[in-house]
C-alpha cells in the first residue's frame, strides 16, 4: 500500500469514527486528514454523508437542571475524607512552598553576586606572560621578602 | 477564584476551601449531569450520580493528579463508573424476574406515554424502557435520535456521548473508558453505523 493510499484509508476511518466535523478529529492527524480530504472527491462525498448524521446528533439537546450553587453548598457541608498520609503530604507541600517564598530572594541575591564576581574576575584577569613578575607581585602582597 | 486554574482550585478544595469548590462545581456540574443523563436516560438517577461525583471531588480531591489528566476527564471517569455500576445493577434486576419488577416496568412505560424504549434483549447495558432524555418540546429528528441512541450497546453509546457531546479527545475518552484509542475508534465507527441504520429504519 502506498503512503497516499494509506493516508486515504486513514482519512476514511477518521470520518467514519468521528464524523465530518474536523474539530472532533484527533488533533495530531487533523491537518494531514484535511489535506487528504481536499484532494479527494470520494472523501468529500463521505464527509457529506456523515455531516447529515452529525446534524441529527446535534438535534438532541439535554439541558442540565441542577443548580451548581445550591449543590456546592450542600456538598461542602459534608466532612472531607483525607488520609493522614495525604494530609502530611499537603503539609509538606505547603511548607516547601512557604520556604521557597521566604528564601528565594536572599538565595537569588547571593547567586547574582557570585555570578557577577566570577564574570568580573574572568574579564579583569589578563593572561600572564611573565610569571616572575606575577610571582613578585604576589610575594609583595603577602609581605614575604625575597 | 475565577482567575485560578483548576489545579490551584483543587489544591484549595483539598484544604477545605468551599469557595474554590463552588467555582469548580459551577464549571463541571452541568457537564457531569448531562453526561449521566445521556448515559442513563433517567433524570433522577443521573442527578444523584452527578451529585455523588462532585461529592467525590470534595471528599477525595487529594487523589486527583493534575499532571496526569484534566479535571473534567477525572470527573467523567468517576461519573462513568457510577453509571456503569447502576446499569449493571439494573440489568441484574431485569434478568431476575419478579412480579413487583414487572409491575414497576409497566408503570414506568405508562408514565412516559406508553412509549417503549428498546427491545427485550438484555445482552447489553442499554437502559431499556427508560424515559426519554429530551430537554423540552423536541423535534421529530431529536425523538428519532434519542430512540436510536437508546438502542445502542452501552460501550458504543458511551464512546459516542463522550466524543460528540462531552467534547473529550480520543485519549481522554479512552482514559474514561479504561480502553485504548484504537478501541474507542472502533466503538465510534460501530456506533455511528448502527445509528445510521436505525435512523433509516425509523423513516
Amino acid at each position: 500500500m502506498s503512503p497516499e493510499q494509506r493516508q486515504y484509508e486513514r482519512a476514511f476511518e477518521i470520518i467514519e469514527a468521528y464524523g465530518a466535523d474536523a474539530a472532533k478529529w484527533p488533533q495530531e492527524e487533523r491537518s494531514s486528514i484535511e489535506q487528504c480530504v481536499s484532494q479527494s472527491a470520494e472523501l468529500q462525498a463521505h464527509m457529506q454523508t456523515h455531516a447529515a448524521l452529525d446534524e441529527s446528533l446535534k438535534s438532541l439537546v439535554v439541558r442540565p437542571r441542577l443548580n451548581p450553587e445550591i449543590i456546592a453548598q450542600q456538598i461542602a457541608a459534608h466532612p472531607q475524607r483525607i488520609s493522614i498520609a495525604q494530609r502530611l503530604q499537603l503539609q509538606l507541600e505547603r511548607l516547601t512552598e512557604s520556604m521557597m517564598t521566604t528564601f528565594w530572594k536572599p538565595v537569588f541575591a547571593a547567586s547574582f553576586v557570585f555570578v557577577v564576581g566570577v564574570g568580573a574576575g574572568t574579564v579583569a584577569l589578563e593572561p600572564v606572560e611573565d610569571w616572575s613578575q606575577a610571582e613578585h607581585f604576589s610575594f609583595a602582597l603577602i609581605g614575604e621578602e625575597q | 477564584m475565577k482567575a485560578l486554574d483548576e489545579a490551584q482550585l483543587v489544591a484549595l478544595v483539598t484544604q477545605g476551601d468551599s469557595r474554590a469548590f463552588a467555582e469548580l462545581t459551577q464549571r463541571h456540574l452541568p457537564a457531569v449531569e448531562t453526561y449521566a443523563r445521556r448515559l442513563l436516560a433517567d433524570e433522577a438517577a443521573a442527578q444523584d450520580i452527578a451529585q455523588e461525583t462532585l461529592l467525590v471531588l470534595w471528599q477525595r480531591s487529594a487523589e486527583f493528579k493534575p499532571e496526569k489528566a484534566r479535571l473534567t476527564t477525572w470527573l467523567h471517569r468517576v461519573a462513568h463508573n457510577r453509571c456503569i455500576d447502576l446499569l449493571r445493577r439494573q440489568k441484574r434486576e431485569t434478568t431476575m424476574p419478579s412480579s413487583d419488577l414487572f409491575e414497576h416496568q409497566e408503570n414506568s412505560v405508562q408514565e412516559y406515554g406508553g412509549q417503549e424504549y428498546g427491545g427485550n434483549d438484555a445482552s447489553d447495558l442499554s437502559p431499556r424502557a427508560a424515559p426519554p432524555i429530551l430537554a423540552s418540546a423536541s423535534t421529530d429528528k431529536a425523538v428519532a435520535m434519542d430512540t436510536a441512541l437508546r438502542k445502542l450497546p452501552e460501550s458504543q453509546r458511551t464512546a459516542l456521548v463522550l466524543t460528540y457531546y462531552q467534547n473529550l479527545s480520543n485519549r481522554e475518552v479512552a482514559s474514561v473508558m479504561n480502553s485504548s484509542t484504537r478501541a474507542v475508534e472502533s466503538l465510534l465507527c460501530r456506533a455511528r453505523g448502527n445509528l445510521k441504520k436505525q435512523l433509516e429504519n425509523q423513516q
